[in-house]
């Protein structure tokens, strides 16, 4: 997430931070994130699988509700190339 | 020290002696050991008799006389699971510099000092709302004098669109695996996701909505891309958000 930008300033109504790739030439490709979603955001260390950073995270109230949330918004952080996957420990299981 | 680390193996290859020894230079500096240099051309790589998991080739194949036959050279040695980075020129972005390569042509320019100098100084007139003169204030590689010289005077120069950047891929026995930035090409993405036609554009294939999406951004100047050999399984590399996959990757 080198180039990602973390951004809590001026933010748009809801929104918790918006996140940036400094690489993009284009200026509306930015990403307005949740409460929530930043929490997942935060757990991103480099070394945690999704499945743990969801975890940590989970509110055991909506498990089922929580694993929609982080499917939708890991694929987004991915469209957005705001994150990259190691999905090496997934090819060695196949 | 090593590139990467020390059980990785990196080779180069380059067809310019001075660029080789100029590397050689930086490999001693750094003592990367695992690097291997050689002066080569690109179509001639299957000389090395090595096939590799990766290979990354940016800002080369446009400039080549045949780019086919350098790509499909560049084909034949990926491993069968192995990926390749790819960057090419794109042309609706650099339209201002094909204007001011055509222009240097029509009236005899040549990469001298005397009319590069003379060059740097005409651009300088350029009329505001010029498709240059945009890029010119935008692109970094434009800021120095020698780059801008370089990318209108340079011989040898072509741009492929996205349809024709699938094609040019496809002819070379690989297959189209994702963009190195994805984000500017999707449709979920930014300002595309917002206009009316999105919806339309999402039923497309993939490489439709590519191509619909590089013509209304209008202004890319070059495709970076992630290639895989199209009888081989590096698309299994692919991210995907299907089934239960994406809880074991490791965003990073």
């Amino acid at each position: 997430m080198s180039d990602t930008v973390c951004v809590q300033d001026r933010l748009p109504p809801d929104a918790a931070a918006l996140l940036i790739n400094r690489t993009h030439t284009y200026k509306d490709l930015f990403l307005p994130i949740s409460p929530t979603e930043k929490q997942l955001f935060d757990g991103i260390d480099g070394a945690r699988k999704i499945s743990e950073i969801v975890e940590r995270t989970q509110s055991s109230s909506h498990p089922t509700r929580n694993l929609d949330l982080a499917r939708t918004f890991f694929e987004r952080l991915w469209f957005y190339d705001e994150v990259v996957f190691d999905s090496s420990s997934q090819e060695k299981r196949d | 020290m090593h590139c990467g680390g020390p059980k990785l193996r990196f080779t180069g290859i380059d067809c310019s002696g001075v660029s080789v020894r100029r590397t050689e230079e930086l490999k001693r500096k750094y003592n990367l050991t695992n690097l291997e240099l050689h002066q080569l051309s690109i179509e001639q790589v299957s000389d090395l008799r090595l096939s590799f998991d990766q290979i990354v080739c940016t800002g080369v194949l446009h400039h080549l006389a045949d780019p086919d036959a350098g790509l499909s050279a560049l084909s034949k040695v990926l491993k069968p699971d192995g990926a390749m980075h790819l960057m090419v020129y794109a042309p609706y972005g650099r339209s201002g510099i094909y204007m001011l390569q055509e222009f240097c042509r029509r009236i005899g320019l040549h990469a001298t000092d005397a009319d590069i100098r003379d060059l740097i100084s005409a651009l300088g007139a350029l009329p505001p709302g010029h498709p240059l003169e945009t890029l010119m204030r935008q692109a970094p590689d434009f800021q120095h004098e020698a780059a801008l010289a370089d990318a209108l005077l340079h011989p040898q120069d072509r741009a492929y669109s996205v349809s024709q950047l699938f094609d040019f891929v496809g002819k070379a026995g690989l297959t189209f695996g994702r963009w190195v930035r994805q984000a500017p090409y999707s449709v979920h993405c930014g300002i595309i996701a917002k206009i009316p036609q999105a919806a339309r554009m999402a039923q497309l294939s993939r490489a439709d909505q590519y191509a619909a999406i590089e013509l209304f951004r209008g202004t890319m100047v070059r495709h970076s891309l992630v290639a895989y050999r199209n009888d081989g399984g590096g698309d299994r590399q692919n991210i995907s958000f299907d089934g239960d996959v994406w809880l074991g990757y490791v965003p990073i």
